[in-house]
């Protein structure tokens, strides 16, 4: 038994490393050329229509004022209500809404039932005997985002998995992948949902399995249902920083560092100084008006050798 | 006529075949007149040029690619391009833009969303190869298997299962030009994935590592510029004639003597305009001057070399080029000591010293550079020159260039002079930064060789047509003369083709123009009409 513990305690540990390393890769590209694309979200007023500072004759004497709430709306109709799906390709939200919908409430179900065993540890609540108020209301709170989730992603995930076999558009594109990580996910749902019916009501097992977990008591686990169900999403915590489904991190960098990064370089600024770093990166380029071997600066301000008459 | 259509992503590595052609029948239908037009095939290349160029992606050579020698050579430039795609992919080689692309690379789903938004693909007859996510698809694959730990292990799990060939790069350098940047797919996309994008650096790719280029773009753009100081050629003596002669032109027309002001040192702005302007669309420069003059403001432009032609083609293709043109621009208003740099009506060259110059500018070359839209709107509404809207009394409708709009978000203050000086302006559908491209981005307005124009007017411009047609529906009578606002000068250049291919004065009475021609045709003190309707 306790290798199912090891293995999991592994896999929690791997996965984040995973997807940590992914996200330290993007935080740590050099400074970029603005890529913006408008309407950009914290523009006070004028993201109604998608205008921008540059609308102001003489904007680099004003101050630039953000609006940091409605970029954070934005963010929150895209991740939950995928409104851009919504309104460019309904076909496609109609099983992508309630998949995605699926995956937070079953990621709040997870939340639950490790906040739940850690109650339990605390001795707030009691998960073999629940008597309390809080602890029957967490139970039911849990039990609804638990099986609205899995309910949810079912349907999104068997829709999402006939249109990539029906429709033209998917097809063309289709890879095995991409019907690994939807059958993976259903894998997953039905794993838990039949352990729901046979042997862990309530999440009662998982609860047991994350306290052990978190309390270091590899105790048995007496239902292979169960067994099987925790390897599954051991390996799935493996499997998905190696997927495209790793989009749910490389959003907030799409949005906030290249679709909406509209800062203005100012002389003596630390993005000046960002840049200057950039500027003496070595350029290895080889078509002839490249000059291989020079800095970015240099490059920059000589023409190229087959112009003859440099400024 | 028999159509090829591509079956499957594999083909796209297949020798000795062209992908597929294009079958006018299946183009976007246009509203009334056009329902029943019928677009003439696209022209096949002649037996020499099929023999010298690469044309197997659909039958055209656009920018042009010639062929490899043997088969020595096609090993060495496929060396070539992995050597290169792995500089787009370092931090010293592409720090410019190396977090956009890897987080369009590695998180595409393949859901579409983007594809109903393309202009291209819809216009098109929705063909496969030119859907957004093609390019990126191909260009993912290769990465994922020839450069990736164990990508020859796991390529055809990972839907990587793709077979790196010269006829390939040459296909894929090719298709980069099936796109205009305008990045509405991007716009579209829920995770933010930027198709256009991954088109720009495929370009970037060819031209920086294998000195591939569109020849308007590279030799005959960015390369001529930096030589003679214009991407047309123009040296700074013929410049002189060609201001004189506008000077002369601007008397005739409107009895106004105005000394166009050069070079002028501790001016305040120094406008530069696309070259273009000059050559095809002198109205334009002319009524800026007017404007400017009747504003009282102190203005100049330059006649030094780097300091008269706006364009700077490295946007689009090349990043090295970009940023030459782009210092040019500073070097020549620090000398002249003016406080700021104002962009003529030109898209991309607003977006190339504005927005992407921001990042390679240091120390002294920091200085202001703004869209000339506000400050036309600040002069319109000043007070200081008089206006008779019923002057401009004829229906007018606005093109938002993608450069200005789109990518820096300058969307109202053309509409608010339009909306006071034009009674019968309307909005076309979609607008604002929401626009379709005018077909000419990315360099396709002056790319004119071979078989490309066909392509451009009956596929790329045909979707800013149909809008065009839409907003005038209700006055699309040749009787009733109609003004297309496009205050861009690429997108003039398109729009002069593509009107013309489509005869679209003798059947509707359209033409173009830009934004300061609108401006002085409602001055009260220009007694003739500014504007001149005809199609040229």
């Amino acid at each position: 038994m306790i290798i199912l513990y090891l293995f999991t305690y592994l896999a929690v540990v791997l996965f984040i490393i995973l997807v940590i390393s992914k996200i330290v890769k993007y935080y740590s590209t050099p400074v970029h050329v603005r890529w913006e694309l408008y309407p950009v979200a914290h523009e006070t007023d004028r993201n109604k229509y998608g205008g921008s500072y540059y609308e102001e004759e003489g904007w680099w004497k004003k101050k630039v004022k953000k609006n940091h709430l409605a970029e954070f709306w934005v963010m929150f109709e895209e991740i939950f209500f995928l409104k851009g799906v919504y309104h460019n390709n309904k076909k496609l939200w109609f099983f992508s809404f309630p998949f995605h919908l699926g995956l937070y409430l079953i990621v709040g179900t997870f939340f639950l039932i490790f906040a739940s065993a850690i109650l339990d540890i605390t001795a707030v609540i009691n998960l073999n005997n629940i008597q309390t108020a809080f602890g029957n209301i967490l139970t039911i709170i849990t039990d609804i985002c638990g099986y609205a989730g899995l309910g949810l992603t079912f349907i999104g995930c068997i829709g999402l998995i006939i249109q990539r076999l029906s429709d033209k558009k998917f097809k063309f594109y289709n890879a095995p992948m991409d019907f690994v990580n939807l059958i993976f996910i259903l894998v997953l749902d039905v794993s838990i949902s039949l352990t729901l019916v046979f042997s862990n009501p309530s999440f009662i097992l998982s609860k047991l399995y994350a306290k052990n977990l978190l309390t270091f008591s590899f105790a048995n686990i007496p239902d292979t249902l169960f067994i099987v169900h925790i390897i599954l999403i051991s390996f799935f915590l493996l499997y998905f920083p190696i997927t495209r489904m790793m989009h749910l991190f490389a959003k907030y960098f799409t949005y906030h560092n290249v679709r909406w990064e509209d800062e203005a370089n100012v002389k003596g600024g630390k993005l000046e100084k960002r840049i200057k770093e950039a500027l003496n990166f070595g350029v290895s380029w080889s078509a002839p008006h490249m000059k291989t071997g020079k800095t970015w600066a240099e490059v920059a301000t000589t023409f190229p050798p087959e112009i003859k008459n440099e400024n | 006529m028999k159509t090829r259509k591509i079956k499957s992503i594999k083909e796209f590595a297949e020798k000795d075949k062209q992908i597929t052609s294009l079958d006018p029948a299946e183009y976007l239908k246009l509203p009334y007149p056009y329902e029943d037009w019928v677009d003439q095939p696209i022209k096949d290349l002649t037996e020499d040029q099929k023999n010298r160029l690469e044309h197997s992606l659909d039958g055209m050579a656009g920018i042009p690619i010639t062929k490899p020698k043997d088969e020595k050579e096609r090993e060495e430039l496929v060396a070539k391009f992995l050597s290169g795609l792995q500089k787009l992919l370092s931090k010293e080689d592409n720090w410019i833009l190396l977090q956009p692309l890897l987080l369009s690379m590695e998180n595409c789903v393949k859901c579409q969303t983007c594809s109903e938004e393309c202009p291209i693909y819809i216009s098109s007859g929705r063909e496969e190869i030119y859907r957004p996510i093609f390019k990126g698809e191909i260009l993912r694959r290769i990465v994922n298997k020839y450069l990736k730990p164990g990508g020859k292990l796991y390529h055809k799990f990972t839907g990587s299962d793709i077979d790196l060939s010269w006829d390939l790069i040459a296909r894929l350098a090719e298709l980069s030009y099936r796109c205009t940047l305008c990045r509405r797919c991007a716009q579209a996309c829920p995770i933010g994935v930027d198709n256009g994008l991954i088109a720009r650096e495929i370009r970037k790719l060819m031209s920086q590592e294998l000195g591939i280029a569109a020849e308007e773009l590279h030799n005959s753009g960015s390369m001529k510029q930096l030589k003679t100081g214009s991407s047309t050629g123009t040296n700074p003596t013929a410049l002189l004639d060609i201001i004189e002669f506008i000077e002369e032109d601007l008397k005739d027309k409107t009895g106004m003597e105005i000394k166009m002001p050069l070079d002028k040192e501790g001016a305040d702005i120094l406008l530069i305009h696309n070259f273009g302007e000059f050559l095809s669309w002198p109205d334009n420069i002319m009524a800026f001057a007017i404007i400017f003059e009747k504003a009282g403001i102190n203005w100049t432009m330059s006649s030094e070399m780097g300091g008269y032609d706006s364009v700077n083609y490295g946007l689009w293709y090349d990043d090295a080029q970009l940023a030459r043109v782009a210092l040019e621009h500073i070097r020549v208003a620090k000398k002249l000591g003016v406080n700021r740099i104002v962009m003529g009506e030109c898209g991309h060259a607003h977006k190339a010293l504005m927005p992407i110059a921001d990042r390679i500018l240091v120390d002294d070359n920091i200085i202001p550079r703004e869209s000339a839209f506000p400050v036309l709107e600040k002069i319109v509404f000043s007070g200081k020159i008089k206006f008779d809207p019923s002057k401009n009394d004829f229906p007018v409708t606005l093109h938002d260039p993608c450069n200005a709009v789109r990518a820096m978000g300058i969307v109202e203050p053309q509409r608010k002079i339009l909306r006071y000086l034009c009674p019968q302006f309307r909005e076309m559908e979609p607008h604002g930064v929401e626009n379709y491209c005018c077909g000419g981005g990315s360099g396709f307005a002056i790319m004119q060789g071979k078989n490309f124009p066909d392509w451009r007017n009956g596929v790329s411009f045909r979707m800013k047509f149909k809008q065009v047609l839409d907003a005038f529906q209700d006055k699309i009578d040749p009787s009733v003369y109609k003004y297309v606002c496009s205050p861009c000068s690429n997108c003039k250049g398109t729009f002069r083709d593509g009107l013309t291919y489509f005869n679209a004065f003798e059947k509707c009475g359209i033409i173009y123009g830009g934004l300061v021609e609108l401006i002085v045709n409602a001055m009260v003190d220009i007694e003739q009409p500014f504007i001149e309707w005809e199609l040229r």
